[in-house]
């Protein structure tokens, strides 16, 4: 049995898009999870160590709530606890997924197919399961391409080398300008 | 062409797909082939497909299609056609918009972006479906084009679709140029890859576009020469004036996405975004124009922008209802047979006929009660309009004494007079034929000559023998004073004076002490007035009292 991540999209794009959950109530939600799958879910402590070592503990606050809605709003939830292997460290699965979508906001995930798309492969990724009708080679492209992660670590040198151009843009478009003035040109 | 390939049945059933495949009410006509505009060249540099949003027509280049090796993709380029009209741009109005936000952000671009902002969206939603018959079409271009290298633009172009159809890089692009195009701009393919995954996610296409620019302009080279050929990549038409004119009005609209694009970082500081001036607005958008229509279209642009001013000073007046509800007894007349019997006051014939009334009916009917033109007083109205090179030309900065001019001229027309316009500098004074009405008027006063000031003291005596009872009205400033400082000159003021009914100097001065000396002998005439304004700036709302003054009192 695997994820079926298209379908998983599909119920979602027929849910209200904003999370009801308030951060207790997801935490609680994940932790089900977990616990339906027979699990020990993780501890206060190791919910207190995420948010941790979260840079930025309010986006992290936005993912927990994102997770615990989309586990509740598509089968996602009934396939993680199918399908979540009973000798699994729960806490090392949420540390390890919430390193890998760090960057994504609760509105990207909302609003950002390609985003949402990329939570729900990471979520499948950090539980060890599969994509269906997909080779675990095909996972694996389909989630480098859309590791937005990558992409902005990849964007710095395109910014780097933006900001070098930008001088020179910003030359030209003064010169352009200058030549407009001029060719309205008249005198005072 | 092989003749085989699209038969009428195959056109058929591509064109109903296409249409099936945006499922919404669209009235277009079936495609027709596209006649080359250079038969004997090579029909490489044809249009592949285009359309006309004014006649909804889609034309196609079949041969083209057929040589690039991508037949199969007939339905896939029907329906990205018809995407230009169902939903992208949809209307010319919403092309001209963003063309006017795009010389907002990128100046003095030769070819406009919009086209391929278009097609980004059209192919997403066509690829979503047919990715492999857009990718043909794509591939068949570069072919057609015999290779040869890449412009950076439609690399990235081709990036970006690369990555939103999850293809290999080299499967679009040119896989020799992966490399040096790399090395050239660095960070390349993340950016096209942020891009496929950024664009189509944001909730306006304002946003969209601002994004777009933002990011192509890295792509784009020098603004002023940046042309580019891309299969699909001009086939939307050009938007009209009215559509332009509209576009000018609608920076308000943009303000908050403009905001939202600043605090993304996707707009550098370079990128003017105040809303430039109406005129140097205007003069950006375009300058860049193909053709000898870029003239046409500015002056009708600048036209409507100085109607607009003229507007703010004139009060429209309540005009009667074109066609006045008929209510008016006509007297009476007699019936006859074949006449309407409905048209008999039966009461008239009764009381005027009395027992011979059924035999000699009498019929009235009602007539409109035409309210009687109110302002035959109002003369004819000569205005003398200094375009010194003191002043700006009005279509590249607002100039206050045309304005003044045509505050005139409009109020003059509004009350059923007739207008002429003499436009002078320092010398062949441009003088208008009567005129009738506001738009040729306008036209004419946004004439400019921009030299030295030599009022045509000829013209003016001229003119006076011609049509004695004219109203007549000089715009300029001190250099008047100066045409004017010769006795010969005061003198033919003078007699040109006394055959007007009025002659106003209307004058932008700073001392009008010193005029009132200078133009001493003629301000003793009974049919001379002086009108001084200190500030430019007051010649518009000065206008407007003037010719409240002179028409309406």
């Amino acid at each position: 049995m695997a994820f079926d991540v298209k379908n998983i999209q599909k119920q979602l794009t027929d849910v209200p898009l904003v999370s009801p959950y308030p951060h207790d109530l997801a935490v609680a939600i994940i932790c089900d999870t977990f616990r339906l799958a027979g699990v020990r879910p993780p501890s206060r402590a190791d919910w207190e160590d995420l948010e941790r070592r979260a840079k930025t503990p309010a986006l992290w606050r936005e993912q927990v709530v994102m997770l615990a809605y989309v586990l509740t709003s598509s089968t996602l939830g009934a396939d993680t606890a199918a399908m979540l292997r009973k000798n699994t460290d729960s806490a090392t699965v949420m540390k390890g997924f919430f390193v890998q979508v760090e960057p994504l906001t609760a509105e990207m995930i909302r609003s950002n197919a390609f985003r949402q798309e990329e939570f729900l492969r990471k979520w499948v990724h950090a539980v060890d399961g599969q994509v269906k009708d997909e080779s675990p080679r095909e996972t694996a492209a389909r989630l480098k391409q859309l590791d937005y992660r990558e992409a902005l670590q990849e964007m710095q040198r395109a910014e780097a080398a933006r900001r070098k151009e930008a001088d020179k843009r910003a030359k030209d478009l003064a010169d352009a300008a200058q030549r407009a003035a001029d060719a309205r040109g008249w005198r005072e | 062409m092989s003749t085989s390939r699209f038969t009428p049945e195959h056109i058929n059933r591509c064109w109903r797909d296409a249409l099936a495949l945006w499922d919404v009410q669209v009235r277009l006509s079936p495609p027709e082939p596209h006649v080359p505009f250079q038969p004997d060249a090579d029909h490489a540099n044809e249009p592949l497909a285009y359309i006309d949003l004014a006649k909804r027509q889609v034309y196609v280049h079949f041969e083209l299609l057929q040589s690039m090796g991508a037949a199969d993709s007939l339905m896939a380029v029907l329906a990205h056609e018809i995407g230009h009209h169902a939903r992208f741009p949809h209307t010319l109005g919403w092309d001209a918009e963003l063309r006017v936000m795009e010389q907002r952000l990128l100046p003095g671009l030769k070819q406009s972006l919009t086209n391929l902002f278009y097609d980004l969206q059209v192919n997403e939603f066509v690829g979503r479906t047919h990715p492999e018959d857009l990718c043909r079409v794509y591939r068949g271009f570069q072919r057609a084009k015999g290779g040869g290298e890449v412009s950076p633009l439609f690399f990235f172009y081709l990036a970006i679709y690369e990555e939103l159809w999850g293809r290999e890089p080299g499967d679009l692009v040119p896989f020799e140029a992966l490399a040096p195009m790399e090395e050239r701009f660095p960070g390349l393919r993340a950016e096209a890859r942020m891009f496929a995954q950024t664009f189509y996610a944001l909730p306006h296409p304002r946003l969209q576009f601002l994004y777009f620019c933002g990011t192509f302009i890295r792509y784009l080279g020098k603004l002023e020469e940046t042309t580019y050929t891309l299969p699909l990549g001009d086939d939307v038409s050009q938007p009209d004036v009215d559509d332009w004119d509209s576009a000018l009005q609608s920076g308000g609209r943009w303000e908050d996405a403009l905001e939202e694009a600043r605090e993304k970082g996707w707009l550098a500081g370079s990128h003017d975004t105040k809303a430039p001036d109406a005129l140097d607005h205007i003069d950006r958008v375009t300058r860049h124009l193909p053709g000898s229509g870029g003239g046409q279209l500015r002056r009708a642009l600048v036209a409507r922008h100085y109607r607009r001013l003229v507007d703010q000073y004139l009060l429209k007046l309540p005009s009667a209802p074109s066609k006045p509800e008929p209510y008016l007894r006509t007297t009476p007349e007699a019936w006859e047979y074949g006449d309407d019997p409905s048209t008999i006051d039966w009461t008239l014939t009764v009381l005027a006929q009395g027992h011979l009334a059924a035999v000699s009916p009498l019929r009235r009917e009602l007539e409109a009660d035409v309210p009687p033109a109110t302002e035959l007083g109002v003369p004819s109205v000569e205005l003398y309009l200094d375009t010194s090179g003191s002043m700006p030309n009005p279509a590249a900065q607002l100039n206050t004494m045309t304005l003044a001019a045509q505050v005139l001229s409009s109020s003059a027309l509004r009350k059923q007079a007739k207008v002429r316009g003499i436009i002078y500098s320092d010398s062949k004074p441009l003088v208008s034929p009567w005129m009738y009405d506001e738009e040729t008027a306008r036209e004419f006063l946004l004439h400019y000559i921009g030299g030295g000031t030599m009022f045509p003291f000829d013209v003016l005596g001229t003119l006076s023998k011609e049509r004695p009872d004219a109203l007549r009205v000089i715009i300029s400033d001190s250099d008047f004073l100066s045409n004017v400082a010769t006795t010969e000159n005061v003198k033919r003021l003078v007699d040109a004076t006394r055959r007007s009914r009025l002659l106003v100097a209307f004058l932008a001065l700073a001392d009008e002490h010193h005029a009132r000396q200078v133009l001493a002998p003629v301000m003793k005439e009974r049919n001379f007035r002086l009108v001084v304004v200190k500030w430019l700036s007051d010649f518009g709302p000065a206008a407007a009292a003037l010719s409240q003054a002179l028409l309406e009192k």
